[in-house]
């Protein structure tokens, strides 16, 4: 057990490595952030001196390893754009993609699962077509335009919740909603099929046998068994929120990380892009693990032992 | 297809009229969020929209673009190189201190201080001197004269030295402190930055009691930000934005033409636009009304220099090569390409695609083949500033100097010496030295009318259109916006 925890995180430094490194290369092939803050008509002196004070003039595995020697340090350094520090800019938008994802995991399994056990229940009867057309819907809505309708319904036309913004709790609702449509389809959709798949195996049949019945199959033995594949998916999406629901913030106009890697992006504020992607990656590998030691916990079959 | 769908649920939405009334707090929704509150950092419309409110400027224009006093009460020139300002001793910070010379010379210094790192570096370089000459009076020391030394000082904000010094540069940031007449009061980074009336102001009592200042990146969302009520203005709307707003109560689109000129730039040190008929032919095969009407909804206008009426150095009734393909195409011939010739346009996605597609057709008319390479920003002006070896051959733009001066557009332009100039004319260059070295304003008209008349001659670029800025605003908001896109709260107010 320790000695699996163990490799998974030397390669997770191995992997926030290559991140760090990929990410920081990538960048700088493009130029650096003095040719988009200066204005029309900067002279090439003007140029040349601000690339000096900045540092980029001068050679790239030197910039490099000083930001790797930040980093070891825990300093992400200095946005040259904001001027104030990266960590204190990236934390203080943290807080709202954390409240984003969860509100909008909360929702996406809350409507997700229940669907998809409902589907599976009802395989191949016509009560099973409106809740996939539902599920097929809220997977193919692109957010930029479900996002603007939702926007259009509730805030415009009836007035019930704010348009925009992250100002009162029910500022929350509309972009959790909107974010929540496709990884609530794909919840839906993956334990519908681990359901079905579930419900065709013998302790199934034995426990039917048994007199039991199939609402208490499923959920007290089918929905354990079918919780392995939901992990996996669950910690995924959430790692994946958490990088940064990009057109959901910008539509919202909710200030997360999200959309700050937009304006980091567009400005090319290098570090606080890399600061945002390595806490992307760290995202995915914490919560990848978290689910491998999870399956040990819902299924003892699966030995965490030897990765 | 978006806008198709949108405009189906607006006319749906449009049942429902929002409850707009004058009220004392007053939402803007700009685009993004500040860069910077430090006015002598990043000059851009997210940030200076705001901090503009929180500081005085040294100099200002009033709304018609004339510069008029601010901080600085008066101002003579002494010599070519020196003037003296005599400012206003009624000036108070938020924090109770009077405003003095040191503070002006202060954020000269400050701003022009290289290890500052300021974008703006530039734009204030050529002061190589500030000084007080008693407790209200300063003289600034330029390297050589400067003919656009006021136009420049109008974006000077006024910092105060003994707050500045005491608290740092990333406190003066994050918590501004100025003598504008709105004081700062708090920034949720990412949301709003929330302001409050300065009731000590020395020019007058400020209209609104708190400001805010949002960031929402998606028209579509500002859009509905103004029609719920929840902003009183919003920026940055296009053409197609503005339409969704006719027709609806309460809320109405405002204009203004601005000191930004569409223009389309040719390479002319090297392939087929090296020879000048081709780019006049280039000239005659653009129809610059058509792209106005059908693309800018008329809200921009033809512009046949490369300057507007709002810069020093316009020249009233210049004219330009018409639309006239077939003109175009006799001059391809007599210069030997013919059609089949190709030619490339560097861009990046920041850019009205739209008008770019417009030119390529209207190019393909007469038998030219216009590629488009697309790339991001950063390595677009990579190569927007490159030697004419690596830069293309052509390329689209809107110009701003943010000076209104003809020194800021057609040197930075056109001289050999600049990085975004792909033309190389001593003679051009001779007229564009004199207009810059001169305080002599009638001097300076006549170096302009020879540049212009050598522009039109040598067609190194296509003077398009004078671009528009676009405001939605609540029907009671008393405001006209203007040239230079400020958003002064000091000229606004409710109407009634």
């Amino acid at each position: 057990m320790f000695y699996f925890l163990f490799v998974r995180i030397v390669q997770a430094v191995f992997a926030l490595f290559g991140v760090a490194t990929l990410v920081f290369v990538i960048q700088h092939l493009s130029g650096d952030p003095v040719a988009l803050m200066v204005p029309e008509g900067a002279t090439a002196q003007d140029i040349a001196i601000l690339r000096e004070q900045f540092g980029f003039d001068r050679p790239i595995y030197i910039q490099f390893l000083e930001y790797l020697a930040g980093l070891l340090h825990g300093n992400l350094g200095t946005s040259y754009i904001q001027n104030i520090p990266v960590a204190d800019i990236v934390t203080s938008r943290l807080g709202y993609t954390l409240q984003l994802s969860g509100a909008a995991l909360a929702i996406a399994l809350l409507v997700g699962l229940p669907i998809g056990i409902f589907a599976a229940l009802n395989r191949g009867r016509w009560l099973e077509k409106p809740a996939l057309a539902l599920v097929l819907a809220a997977q193919s809505m692109p957010t930029f335009w479900s996002g603007i309708l939702l926007i259009l319904l509730f805030a415009v036309t009836l007035d019930w919740l704010p348009s925009s913004g992250a100002e009162t709790f029910t500022s929350i609702l509309l972009p959790a909603i909107c974010l929540s449509g496709l990884t609530m389809a794909t919840f839906a959709r993956i334990s519908r099929n681990a359901i079905v798949e579930e419900l065709g195996k013998d302790y199934v049949r034995a426990a039917y046998a048994r007199g039991q019945s199939r609402l208490s199959i499923v959920l007290r033995h089918v929905s354990r068994n079918a919780a392995v594949p939901m992990i996996s998916i669950v910690a995924l999406e959430l790692a994946n929120m958490l990088a940064g629901a990009v057109i959901v913030e910008t539509v919202f106009a909710w200030p997360g990380l999200g959309l700050l890697a937009v304006q980091a992006i567009q400005a090319n504020d290098f570090l606080v892009v890399q600061a945002i992607v390595l806490l992307g990656a760290g995202a995915y590998i914490v919560l990848n693990l978290a689910a491998d030691l999870l399956y040990g916990l819902v299924d003892p079959r699966i030995k965490a032992i030897g990765g | 297809m978006k806008h198709l769908i949108l405009s189906l649920v607006a006319t749906v939405a449009l049942l429902v009229t929002s409850p707009v009334q004058a009220k004392d707090k007053f939402v803007v929704d700009n685009v993004q969020e500040p860069s910077s509150l430090d006015p002598h950092r990043q000059w851009n419309p997210d940030s200076y929209t705001v901090y503009r409110n929180i500081y005085d400027n040294l100099v200002t224009r009033d709304i018609s673009g004339v510069i008029v006093p601010q901080v600085a009460a008066a101002w003579t020139a002494i010599s070519d190189t020196e003037v003296d300002f005599t400012l206003r001793n009624d000036i108070t910070f938020h924090d109770g201190t009077a405003l003095t010379a040191a503070d002006v010379v202060f954020s000269v210094k400050r701003i022009t201080d290289p290890k500052f790192k300021s974008p703006q570096l530039g734009q204030f370089s050529k002061i190589t001197g500030a000084e007080a000459t008693g407790p209200q009076s300063v003289r600034l020391t330029t390297n050589g004269p400067y003919p656009v030394l006021m136009a420049q000082l109008v974006k000077l904000s006024i910092v105060s030295k003994a707050y500045t010094e005491s608290v740092g540069n990333e406190t003066l940031n994050l918590t501004p402190m100025g003598s504008g007449p709105y004081k700062f009061v708090e920034w949720r980074k990412g949301v709003k930055v929330v302001l409050e009336r300065n009731d000590n102001y020395w020019r007058g009592t400020p209209p609104f009691a708190t400001v805010e200042f949002a960031a929402v990146p998606d028209a579509a969302t500002r859009l509905a930000d103004l029609r719920t009520g929840k902003a009183d203005l919003i920026v940055g709307l296009n053409p197609d934005d503005a339409l969704q707003l006719e027709g609806l109560s309460n809320v109405e689109v405002r204009s203004s033409p601005t000191e930004r000129v569409g223009y389309f730039m040719m390479n002319t040190q090297a392939g087929p636009l090296a020879d000048k008929r081709v780019r006049q032919a280039v000239s005659y095969a653009i129809d610059r009304q058509l792209i106005i009407d059908a693309l800018l909804g008329g809200y921009s206008q033809v512009t046949n220099q490369l300057l507007t009426p709002a810069h020093f150095g316009y020249i009233e009734g210049l004219e330009w090569y018409g639309y006239d393909p077939q003109k175009a195409k006799t001059l391809l011939a007599e210069a030997g390409v013919g059609s089949g010739v190709e030619i490339e346009l560097i861009t990046s996605p920041r850019f009205d695609q739209r008008i770019i597609q417009a030119i390529q057709q209207q190019l393909s008319d007469v038998g030219i083949t216009l590629n488009i390479s697309m790339s991001d920003m950063s390595t677009f002006l990579g190569r927007r500033r490159a030697e004419p070896a690596g830069f293309g051959d052509t390329v689209f733009g809107r110009w701003s100097c943010a000076c209104q001066d003809a020194d800021g557009v057609l040197y930075a332009m056109f001289h050999s010496g600049s990085v975004w100039s792909k033309y190389v004319n001593p003679e051009l260059d001779k007229y564009l030295e004199a207009g810059r070295s001169t305080l002599n304003n009638a001097k300076r008209i006549e170096a302009y009318t020879e540049a212009h008349r050598i522009i039109f001659e040598e067609a190194p670029s296509i003077p398009l259109y004078q671009a528009a800025a676009i405001y939605g605003a609540n029907s009671a908001l008393s405001w006209s916006p203007t040239t230079n896109e400020a958003v002064f709260l000091m000229d606004m107010g409710w109407n009634g």
